[in-house]
């Protein structure tokens, strides 16, 4: 699951490099997301696990995005 | 020798009006605002209940050679604890002994009311012209905003003004690649958030009655922390929706809403009017208001007015919905550029956004601050 959304996240922020990123990278201040990335990040997520959110969630770390698809999906 | 004298006659209101006319009028980079307006202005003293005004001239050797206008907010005084005067419609010879004879009177005329502080070059409320070009001089200035020669920082910073704040100003154009998912995430944006886009199928006299309200208090309640802004009184509301009504074009003015119909979001741009208005000397002829019309049915540039989010909102991705109209702007129809006028420079989060589109930061102004008291 870590790695398909690593994955996800260098979909979204072209020349990310997968490997420096773990589970605490923050997603704002590490990564330079702002709000059109997350809900970029929000929709691939949908797509690539399958699922809908009910509403926008901004999540500040990669664990926090694991921690919820394991308790969703 | 400089003679400086406020505005009284008729005669004064016609040279303060026109100064600027004659001083810019080989100046392509110039856009005059409108001359009934500032005939309005000028006619009615600039006093309100929420502030008070002067306008000076200068004359040397008998010739008007420069004029200011001087305004004391009271409105922003009594939020800001401030006693600030502030200045505007500035424009003056290249003469240093002209431009301080008028940064005087205007902190004379301060002084005698208790000011502390005068500022500028800044209006009555954060929609007028304001702000002082120190770099891009040779880029168009929309009809928003106030060209001025490039001596003219020199002479107000050899009067012993410093900088108070910047703003940065960009030239947007459709991105280099499709941004396919920015589409995508405008729908998903709108439905996480329970927001939907107002319908606009209607007269646009209606459509701007039926969401003038949400607008306004949307504007204050996300413009009230930035600098130099006050709220908007109902009669500058519905003086400016006079100004505006024969430009706005519905197209260009979205609005966001909640579940309620209540405004959460808004987008508001105009059609550049700098070249139907350009040598017009602010006189809507008959062919200046063809060229208007022109101008407003097919645009080529479009000048972004006011963007705002409310702060529940923001960080959501709902500029998400604003930014894609702004895209299809640049990429459907005739509009080439998009020109973002003034964003604070502290204002990062705005600016993050140009990324989104093939940006150049092609100008910059300032507001000056000096010490009275």
């Amino acid at each position: 699951m870590l790695d398909k959304i690593k994955e996800i996240i260098a979909v979204i922020l072209p020349g990310t490099d997968k490997d420096t990123l773990t589970e605490n990278t923050r997603l704002f201040e590490d990564l330079q997301f702002d709000s059109i990335s997350m809900m970029m990040l929000l929709t691939e997520l949908e797509e690539g696990f399958g699922f809908r959110f009910n509403q926008f969630v901004g999540f500040e770390t990669i664990g926090d995005i694991t921690g919820y698809l394991e308790c969703r999906i | 020798m400089v003679e400086v004298r406020q505005v009284k006659t008729k005669k004064d209101i016609k040279e303060f009006i026109e100064f600027p006319l004659r001083l810019y009028k080989k100046c392509p980079y110039f856009i005059p605002p409108l001359y009934g307006d500032e005939k309005k202005l000028l006619t009615s003293g600039g006093n309100t209940k929420y502030a008070e005004s002067a306008f000076f001239l200068a004359l040397k050797d008998g010739k008007t050679a420069g004029r200011l206008h001087a305004i004391i907010q009271k409105q922003y005084n009594e939020l800001h604890s401030t006693t600030q005067v502030r200045f505007t419609r500035f424009d003056s010879i290249d003469d240093k002994e002209v431009a301080h004879a008028l940064f005087k009177a205007a902190e004379d005329w301060g002084k005698a009311r208790n000011m502390k502080q005068i500022v500028g070059p800044l209006g009555f409320s954060d929609l007028d012209r304001e702000g002082m070009l120190v770099e891009g001089f040779e880029e168009d200035s929309t009809f928003e905003e106030q060209y001025n020669f490039p001596y003219y920082p020199q002479l107000v910073e050899a009067y012993g003004f410093k900088k108070d704040a910047d703003w940065l100003e960009y030239e947007l154009r459709a991105p280099k690649e499709e941004n396919k998912t920015l589409a995508r995430i405008t729908k998903r944006s709108l439905e996480m958030n329970k927001l939907h886009v107002a319908s606009s199928n209607m007269s646009k006299r209606r459509y701007i009655a039926k969401y003038r309200d949400g607008f306004f208090d949307c504007l204050d309640e996300c413009y009230r922390k930035l600098y130099g802004t006050v709220p908007i009184t109902r009669e500058a509301q519905d003086e400016l929706i006079d100004q505006f009504l024969l430009i706005v074009n519905k197209k260009y003015l979205v609005f966001i809403c909640d579940e309620n119909d209540r405004v959460v979001g808004f987008g508001l741009c105009f059609p550049g009017l700098s070249d139907a208005l350009r040598y017009s000397k602010g006189k809507l002829t008959p062919l200046t208001l063809l060229k208007i019309l022109r101008v407003v049915r097919k645009p080529k540039v479009i000048d972004l007015g006011l963007v705002a989010v409310r702060p529940e909102y923001q960080r959501k991705a709902v500029n998400a919905v604003l930014l894609e109209g702004m895209i299809k702007m640049l990429t459907e129809g005739t509009v080439e550029k998009c020109e973002t006028n003034l964003n604070l420079e502290t204002n990062t989060a705005v600016q993050a956004q140009w990324k989104y589109f093939s940006s150049r930061q092609h100008k910059r102004r300032r507001s000056y601050i000096k010490e009275i008291g």
